[in-house]
């Protein structure tokens, strides 16, 4: 077993699930209760996975937005992020929460760990690469996911849309609002401390609202709930 | 094992319920600072710095700046006048436990019960 998880697939159903457990397990924890909008650090806390803004320099290929290194339970945000807004960055770190929730091995993780306390692995065995994220964006929802590395970007941002965006809260911050409306939905997504993006995207993900391709029109989806209740 | 500074504070931040950014505003300061003073990944904090943190932590000042490896100013001077027999003492200390420990819980004792001793 390695400690990055072969890929797998994850129904949507099985990610949400997946958050809502972690934001009910903090529920019941002395001083995790989540608030809304939600730190995700403090989700990070909870999970006692330590954060660190750092410069993380821009490798061959592109900028790194943020790497997990399991082994030292450590994500590593770069602080360029913190140019971008607000939003962005609570994305990010939840987005890293997703892949680590997701796609890490963590009693593999905490086991090699012990193993190299005792000198059972050593040199270049020692090593296990970070865990690279390029951009925790929301560039994956606009394209389709080619492959593997694709589809782990997404299941993890689709995880950071649940977590920082749970229905139940959703359905309170809506109210009094008509989902139709642009100014609306940026009073939503402040409250809710995530990109207007991030909103979008999980509203139609909803079925909520509905915007046709190269469109600025909402429309209300099939599933959206009432504008009177 | 021993937690180093960075791991105390993180652990004592995570007690009280504070995020990063809760915390770096009461001090204040930039909460990615005290990110990376939390991993070990900041140049080793000043005096002050610690001594607006540590009440906010419950931690105790004068243990903290030691675990951060400095000497609070005031002690600072005491070493400096007695500096000729600083080395012998820590190099007894180190090679002698019972006797660190002696000194050790002669330096915790309440005056009281030393005066009652």
């Amino acid at each position: 077993m390695s400690v990055i998880k072969p890929h797998r697939f994850y129904s949507k159903e099985e990610i949400e699930n997946r958050a809502n457990d972690l934001l009910m397990r903090m529920q019941e924890t002395p001083n995790f209760p989540p608030k809304w909008p939600l730190d995700a650090s403090r989700v990070a806390d909870f999970l006692d996975l330590a954060i660190v803004w750092d410069i993380i320099p821009t490798d061959e290929e592109a900028p790194i937005a943020a790497r997990i290194f399991p082994l030292e339970h450590l994500i590593e945000i770069n602080e360029d992020i913190l140019k971008l807004s607000e939003g962005y960055a609570a994305s990010t770190i939840a987005h890293e929460i997703g892949h680590w929730v997701l796609h890490i091995n963590q009693d593999e993780a905490d086991s090699f760990v012990e193993q190299m306390a005792l000198g059972l692995v050593r040199g270049t065995e020692a090593t296990v690469q970070p865990f690279l994220c390029r951009s925790a964006s929301d560039r994956i929802y606009k394209s389709n996911a080619n492959n593997q590395i694709d589809w782990r970007e997404w299941q993890a941002q689709y995880f950071a849309s649940c977590l920082l965006m749970p229905r139940y809260i959703l359905e309170n911050k809506r109210k009094g609002r008509d989902l139709t409306n642009w100014r609306h939905l940026y009073a939503m997504a402040e409250d809710l401390g995530v990109t207007i993006s991030n909103l979008k995207n999980r509203l139609q993900d909803l079925g909520w609202i509905h915007i046709p391709k190269d469109s600025r029109q909402i429309y209300l989806g099939s599933a959206a709930p009432s504008r009177n209740k | 094992m021993q937690q180093s500074f960075g791991q105390l504070i993180r652990q004592a931040r995570k007690n009280k319920g504070y995020s990063q950014r809760d915390l770096a505003k009461l001090i204040p300061v930039d909460f990615t600072y005290l990110s990376k003073l939390e991993n070990n990944r900041a140049a080793r904090p000043s005096e002050e710095f610690i001594r607006s943190l540590a009440p906010h932590l419950d931690l105790d000042e004068e243990e903290l700046i030691f675990l951060a490896g400095r000497i609070p100013e005031r002690d600072e001077d005491f070493l400096k006048k007695n500096y000729q027999a600083m080395p012998a003492l820590f190099r007894r200390m180190q090679e002698n436990p019972d006797f660190a420990q002696k000194v050790f819980q002669e330096a915790t004792q309440p005056e009281d019960e030393e005066e009652q001793n």
